[in-house]
């Protein structure tokens, strides 16, 4: 599973790290502007989760 | 007191309605239903009040508006356009000047930051609680609600605790005085205040908000300090966004486990609900009616709009929109679908974790300490439409 994050989306609302902080960290600013990266094996629902959570709909699942 | 304007040539009669956002039938005892009532009528009307302004009504035209600057400009950022300096930053800034103004603000404002400030705001929580709590009854608005956030605001920008009632008296004129005059009045008084304490701060800076702001460069031409018409009124947006949302919130959830006594039970049973009631509540509990500016001739949602119309934006009708979330009106603690009650797009709250934090807090406590409570016998809430929805009134009682 693939993570890319339009980070132009990014708004700040933090709901990705709130629910996934073991997948999706933030700047110092609080914005989301991680560059496209491979889910950790078992860390799959979370990635989902936080991907859901974003009210910008700012961040892109690729599964396998 | 709302004068009334000419209806412009361009505006479809069949559209026009009479509709003072201060003053909505119904508002004073149920500002949901009032508001929601709109749904049942056109998406998108025209009112001659407050200085004459469209109003959108479903959900998808509130986040259209609010995220699509290249339509809607948040400059002037009030209803009528007057009622504001002509620069509020960030909140009046269009991108892509807005992120350099807002970014002076997202480092204290950032989830990371406001983590820092849980102990500091549960203790001055507590001790707000255990004011009242023995005598079992308390008016939640005047004892509790707005002075919760003021004390988080008074704490981040180092204010002494003695301006505590001549802050909290402007900015009730400024909100919520029928009389437009006066609210202007009190909104100039409290921008010379705060000019005041930026430039004290300027001169001698400490470790604080309103220092951060008076001192820090901005990334714009060239890099340069903020000027005071630029300070002044982002000191009084500071005030005004963390204050009456924030108490209008609590005001709003209060008075939510009032008339839903079982929710109250739900959380006193399960703890860890507390954070998805957090969002669930807010989602449905919208507050803030926005404004947005039609930078130029358009047709928007088969609607010809000219260019300089204002636009409300009532981010409660995207909560209630049944387009947006499945009966919108039930409340589900853990509903999962992203709202928009802290707004979405470049302007959206930037303050939204320090008052998730406040809403938490405020809550753990509460039941910890209250527990059950009820509306006081006899007695009924007070609200008020306007900028923000809010609760003027709020008697509640509980087993001491």
């Amino acid at each position: 599973m693939k993570i890319i994050v339009k980070t132009e989306l990014c708004q700040g609302h933090a709901m990705c790290a709130y629910k996934s902080p073991e997948v999706y960290t933030l700047n110092e600013h609080g914005y989301n502007d991680m560059p496209a990266f491979d889910v950790t094996l078992g860390h799959e629902d979370a990635a989902l989760r936080g991907a859901a959570a974003c009210p910008e709909g700012a961040i892109i699942v690729i599964e396998d | 007191m709302n004068p009334t304007a000419t209806i412009p040539a361009h505006v479809d009669p069949a559209l026009v309605r009479d509709f003072d956002f201060y003053n909505v039938p119904g508002d004073k005892t149920d500002p949901n239903a009032a508001w929601t009532a709109l749904q049942a009528g056109p998406r998108i009307f025209y009112t001659p009040r407050n200085g004459g302004h469209w109003v959108v009504t479903r959900g998808e035209d509130v986040a259209t508006c609010l995220r699509d600057y290249t339509r809607f400009s948040s400059n002037p950022s009030s209803i009528p356009r007057e009622f504001t300096p002509p620069i509020v930053p960030p909140l009046s800034i269009d991108p892509p000047d807005h992120r350099a103004y807002r970014n002076m603000l997202a480092l204290t404002f950032s989830p990371r930051n406001v983590a820092k400030m849980e102990a500091e705001i549960r203790a001055l929580t507590v001790e707000l609680i255990e004011g009242f709590r023995a005598r079992g009854e308390c008016e939640f608005t005047g004892e509790f609600a707005f002075h919760m956030p003021i004390q988080v605001f008074m704490r981040l920008t180092n204010l002494p605790d003695t301006d505590r009632a001549m802050l909290l008296g402007l900015t009730e004129d400024r909100m919520r005085n029928a009389d437009f005059q006066a609210g202007l009045a009190a909104s100039m008084k409290l921008q010379s205040y705060i000019a005041d304490i930026v430039q004290q701060r300027r001169a001698q800076p400490g470790d604080d908000l309103l220092s951060h702001i008076a001192t820090a460069t901005i990334e714009r031409d060239g890099g340069r300090q903020l000027t005071m018409d630029e300070l002044a009124p982002m000191g009084l947006l500071l005030l005004l966004a963390g204050l009456d949302t924030v108490a209008s919130t609590l005001g709003l959830i209060a008075s939510f486990l009032t008339r839903n006594p079982a929710y109250t039970q739900i959380l006193l049973n399960d703890r860890t609900l507390i954070p998805g009631a957090i969002e669930e509540l807010v989602r449905s509990h919208g507050v803030p009616n926005l404004a947005r500016r039609v930078i130029a001739d358009m047709e928007y949602q088969g609607i010809f709009m000219k260019g300089d119309d204002m636009v409300l934006v009532p981010v409660h009708l995207h909560g209630q929109d049944p387009e947006q979330f499945d009966t919108p009106a039930h409340i589900d603690f853990l509903r999962q679908k992203p709202h928009a009650g802290f707004g979405v797009g470049e302007h959206r709250c930037v303050g939204s974790h320090l008052a998730r934090l406040e809403l938490r807090i405020f809550l753990e406590e509460w039941l910890d300490r209250i527990g059950e409570f009820t509306l006081a016998p006899g007695k009924q809430p007070v609200y008020a439409s306007g900028a923000v929805l809010s609760v003027l009134n709020l008697p509640l009682v509980w087993n001491r």
